[in-house]
């Protein structure tokens, strides 16, 4: 297990990388293929939103398709 | 013209996988090494054109066919059995090498095939030595196995009904783009879409890769469905159905890739995802999806290949492959956490890595033929591949909780293989170039820009949030994740079982209805033939006297009449 001081600075890190790349945006005139993808922070935001989205759909078929690990086993 | 001095190097390496269990211990290891290498520069030094042309009743088979496109398969094939021959020296069966030289030999010679007939040949070549080292692993692999050589030999005689009403039709056997106008175009490309893992025949891949021992499901990786994705960038480009495949495949496999515990596993479901991406760029099939569709095999390849030898590896020394019983090893294996998460940006398409340089060409081409929903699929895609396989893989195996197990970084000759592998992927994310220059197409793209860059870091960094934010949603279950050969595992035993209830009763019923008859047909013989039956018994002397006086008796009569 990653100690508690070492975990807490990798999420400093991670955050401050997360940061940086959003406030490229500032600086870069990032060029739109379909308008909406020229936005501030539109990929971080439709990354974030399709994985969270993902993983809530994977869930739910879980839900109906998740079998015990010998299922196929007789 | 003919050109029969040329060296076929598929033919070469089918050879040799024939000669190798017959040899020495060092003798073996010293053509493992050497053979490969030997192919490798034949391949690099075959000029364009069709070689080892031959008659054969009344079609042209032609062996070589070499182009950009066929080159550049061959090429990350023989790139591939270089690294895997030395990544599974430690490999304890000797067979495994042998059936992985036919198996990868007949790969390359049906890339290389430029006629039909050929091609279907080693294509079944192919069927037949994977299905064997599916067998060489572990003790479920015999049933998995079979289940493998089903769907293949199935998706054959789909491929051959195709062809050979094709050829018939088209009075050649010639390989080229297929005319989709007839009916049995549709059977080869159904042939052709099994061997890729398209819906519903995608099972095949998760099923039986992960039974293949910690070194078969390399050499597996690779073949099958690149061969698949290669006979569709020449013969079916831009068949607009092949967008929706692919799209269905992509997702298909991330969704279960994400509910996935074994780790070899999670990376078969990522094949199916990255081979998604390829058909979707084939669908398109403007000269930057193609290039781009070719570009993300030959990067795929070894890439998947990278990740699946750190799985191996992790299996060959713990032997352990599902999430639940692993955890922490970044401690006890650094190079192979390492390697293993260079193999997972490069899937990702994190920049400076292979597939970054190779997906955003498909993408691009999305955006070039006005796909706009088509292009924000393969975004929300890129960001589930870094979910699925980009943070899930490394995570689970190598940090996530310390499941204590006694490890260490496998073998020198599995972290060389391993090692070398990142450093192509590295080289090819660097310098774009030396790949762009062997693609079948001039390619005008320039994957360095400061906004594209950005772009995708922002992407992938969300998702990786997403992806701890939500760690305890994607917690791991010892569970099995039900797909389309749920329908001939399952659902036909449950067919037969009931079918065999009532064939049951149906032929019980049926027996004892004959059964009576015949004992019927015994009874009144018996009545008639038995010990007091009339034409049983035994009758008394004068009786004959009698009635042959009365025979005789009427007889003269009839004669005086």
């Amino acid at each position: 297990m990653l100690s508690k001081i070492s975990k807490k600075t990798i999420w400093i890190v991670f955050i401050s990388l997360l940061i940086i790349t959003v406030s490229g945006d500032f600086f870069i005139h990032r060029h739109s293929n379909f308008t909406i993808d020229g936005y501030f922070g539109f990929p971080a935001l439709f990354g974030f939103l399709c994985c969270v989205f993902l993983i809530i759909f994977s869930k739910i078929i879980g839900l109906f398709l998740k079998r015990p690990d010998n299922y196929y086993d007789e | 013209m003919m050109n029969n001095m040329i060296m076929h190097p598929g033919i070469l390496l089918i050879l040799c996988g024939v000669i190798i269990p017959l040899l020495g211990d060092n003798l073996k290891k010293f053509i493992t090494f050497i053979v490969p290498a030997i192919c490798f520069i034949i391949i690099l030094q075959l000029p364009h054109g069709m070689h080892l042309n031959y008659e054969y009743m009344s079609y042209n088979l032609i062996f070589l066919r070499v182009d950009e496109l066929s080159k550049i398969f061959a090429l990350v094939f023989i790139i591939m059995i270089i690294f895997s021959s030395i990544f599974s020296l430690n490999q304890k069966n000797k067979i495994e090498i042998s059936t992985a030289f036919i198996y990868g030999g007949s790969a390359i010679s049906a890339v290389l095939s430029g006629d039909f007939i050929s091609l279907f040949i080693f294509w079944e070549i192919m069927a037949i030595s994977s299905t064997l080292i599916i067998w060489m692993g572990s003790k479920n692999a015999y049933k998995s196995g079979l289940r493998y050589l089903t769907v293949h030999l199935f998706g054959g005689v789909i491929l051959l009904i195709g062809i050979i009403g094709y050829m018939s039709l088209k009075e050649s056997a010639d390989f080229t783009l297929i005319d989709k106008t007839n009916i049995y175009a549709y059977f080869i490309l159904i042939g052709v879409l099994i061997n890729a893992g398209a819906p519903p025949f995608s099972g095949w891949i998760s099923d039986s890769y992960p039974s293949a021992s910690w070194s078969g499901t390399v050499f597996l990786s690779a073949f099958t469905t690149k061969t698949a994705v290669y006979f569709l960038i020449r013969g079916y480009p831009g068949t607009e159905l092949l967008i929706y495949i692919g799209i269905f495949m992509i997702f298909y496999g991330i969704v279960y890739a994400i509910l996935e515990n074994d780790m070899r596993r999670i990376l078969s479901y990522s094949i199916i995802n990255q081979v998604g991406f390829m058909i979707t760029g084939i669908g398109i099939g403007t000269e930057i999806a193609l290039n781009g569709a070719a570009s993300h095999a030959f990067a795929h390849i070894i890439y998947k290949a990278l990740l699946l030898m750190s799985a191996g590896s992790v299996f060959y020394i713990t032997g352990k492959t599902k999430c639940t019983d692993l955890g922490g090893l970044y401690k006890t294996m650094p190079i192979t956490m390492v390697c293993g998460i260079i193999g997972a940006l490069s899937i990702s398409a994190f920049p400076f890595t292979s597939g970054f340089i190779t997906k955003s060409m498909i993408s691009q081409s999305a955006v070039y033929e006005n796909y706009t929903i088509i292009w924000f699929l393969l975004l929300a895609a890129s960001a589930g591949v870094f979910l699925h396989a980009g943070i899930k893989f490394p995570w689970f195996v190598f940090f996530q909780k310390d499941a204590k197990l006694k490890a260490k970084d496998p073998p020198k000759n599995m972290q060389f293989a391993m090692i070398s592998l990142s450093i192509i992927c590295i080289l090819i994310g660097i310098f774009p170039n030396v790949l762009y220059q062997m693609l079948p197409y001039d390619v005008n793209y320039i994957p360095y820009t400061f906004d594209h860059v950005f772009f995708q870091l922002q992407l992938l960094l969300f998702s990786g949030l997403a992806f701890f934010l939500m760690l305890k949603y994607l917690k791991r279950t010892l569970t099995l994740t039900l797909e389309f050969d749920w329908f001939w595992r399952k659902f036909s035993k449950i067919l037969i079982k009931d079918f065999d209830i009532h064939a049951e009763k149906t032929a019980t019923n049926v027996i004892n209805k004959y059964i009576k008859i015949f004992d019927k047909a015994i009874k009144t013989l018996y009545k008639h033939h038995g010990p007091s039956g009339i034409l049983g018994r035994t009758w008394p002397t004068g009786n004959m006297a009698f009635w042959t006086t009365v025979i005789l008796a009427s007889y003269l009569i009839i004669y005086l009449l």
